[in-house]
C-alpha cells in the first residue's frame, strides 16, 4: 500500500465515522 | 508490514549516536521563547468562547492526536461541512492541531486535503545532534506559519487553541496565541523524536502525553457542545516484540488510557478505525 493509499483510506475512514456519528445524531434527535 | 526494518534501526541508532555525542547539551537554544501556554484552571478563568446568536450553544470541534492517521481528520471535516456545521471553537492535539489550525485559520477542506498532500514529508525533516531528540521540529513549525498565512493564532476567523504537555509540572497546557507553528511544534514534540519546545518556565512536549483528545479544554474555553475526534485509539495495534514496536505498544497504551474518561465528556466522539504505520 503506497502512503497515498494509507492516506485515502485515512481520510474515507473519518468521512464515513462522522457521517455514521452525525447520522445518530439526527436519528437520537427525531 | 516488518515490525522491526533498517528504518527503524536506523533511527534508533541515529538517535543513540546523537544522544552520545551531544551529551548533556542544553535544549533552550532558541531565543523566541514567546509561547504563554496556560493550565485549564487558567483558562477557565478567561471570559468564555460565546456566539453570536444566544439561542444557539458554542459548539467546539476537538482534534485528537496520532501521526499520519490525522489525515483522518480531513475527512471528518468534509463531512461535518456537507452537513453544514461550523463549529465556533477548534482544539487540538498534535496531528490534530495541524489540522485544526488550517482549518480555523480559515481554509477549507479540500484546501487542507490539497497542502497536506502535497508537502513533502521529507521536508518536514530537520535533524539534529541534540539529547532531547533527533529532530527539531522547526521545519514543521515553518510550513505551518506558511499555511497559515504568518496570522497569529488569535487573528484566526476561528476560536483556535493547541494542546501540549509541560515537562516540568506534568500536566496539559493550552497554547492559544502568538505563531500557530511553534504552538504546533510543541503540540506534536514526539517525546525521543522531537526535541521539546523550549518557554519562558521550562519545556513542552506532545499533549498526547497528557490530553490526546483535549474534551475538557474546549468546555474551558467555553464550549457547550463537543464534537471529538479520536484517530488513535481504536484502530489495529502493531504486531511484533521488536523494541520500537513495543516502546509504540506501551505509548499507545498509557495514552489512550490517560484519555478515555476525557473522550467519555464529548457529547459526541467520533472515533474512525485506522491502520497506519505512524
Amino acid at each position: 500500500m503506497t502512503a497515498k493509499d494509507e492516506q485515502d483510506r485515512a481520510i474515507q475512514a473519518g468521512y464515513e465515522a462522522a457521517r455514521a456519528a452525525l447520522a445518530r445524531i439526527v436519528a437520537g434527535a427525531a | 508490514m516488518k515490525p522491526f526494518n533498517a528504518r527503524y534501526f536506523s533511527v534508533i541508532v541515529a538517535a543513540l549516536l546523537a544522544t552520545v555525542i551531544s551529551g548533556c547539551a542544553n535544549t533552550r537554544t532558541d531565543a523566541s521563547l514567546d509561547l504563554t501556554p496556560r493550565l485549564i484552571a487558567e483558562v477557565k478563568l478567561a471570559a468564555p468562547v460565546t456566539t453570536t446568536d444566544a439561542r444557539r450553544p458554542t459548539v467546539a470541534l476537538v482534534l485528537g492526536g496520532g501521526g499520519l492517521r490525522g489525515f483522518a481528520h480531513m475527512g471528518v471535516l468534509r463531512a461535518l461541512e456537507e452537513a453544514g456545521i461550523r463549529p465556533d471553537i477548534v482544539v487540538g492535539t498534535s496531528a490534530g492541531a495541524v489540522v485544526g489550525a488550517a482549518y480555523a485559520s480559515g481554509m477549507t477542506p479540500a484546501q487542507i486535503e490539497s497542502a497536506a498532500r502535497n508537502v513533502k514529508l521529507s521536508s518536514l525533516v530537520d535533524w539534529t545532534l541534540n539529547s532531547g531528540g533527533i529532530m527539531r521540529g522547526k521545519n514543521l513549525a515553518r510550513w505551518i506559519d506558511t499555511v497559515t498565512a504568518g496570522v497569529p493564532i488569535e487573528k484566526f476567523p476561528l476560536r483556535f487553541a493547541a494542546v501540549a504537555s509541560d515537562l516540568q509540572s506534568e500536566r496539559a497546557v493550552l497554547l492559544d496565541s502568538g505563531s500557530a507553528g511553534r504552538a504546533i511544534q510543541a503540540s506534536a514534540a514526539v517525546p525521543g523524536i522531537t526535541v521539546p519546545v523550549p518557554y519562558k518556565n521550562g519545556h513542552l512536549i506532545d499533549g498526547g502525553i497528557t490530553s490526546l483528545v483535549p474534551v475538557r479544554f474546549a468546555r474551558a474555553m467555553g464550549a457547550d457542545f463537543v464534537i471529538a475526534v479520536d484517530i488513535y485509539c481504536q484502530g489495529p495495534r502493531a504486531d511484533g516484540l521488536g523494541a520500537p514496536t513495543v516502546i509504540n505498544r506501551v505509548m499507545h497504551t498509557q495514552s489512550c488510557l490517560v484519555a478515555a474518561p476525557e473522550m467519555a465528556e464529548a457529547d459526541v466522539l467520533i472515533a474512525p478505525a485506522i491502520r497506519c504505520r505512524a
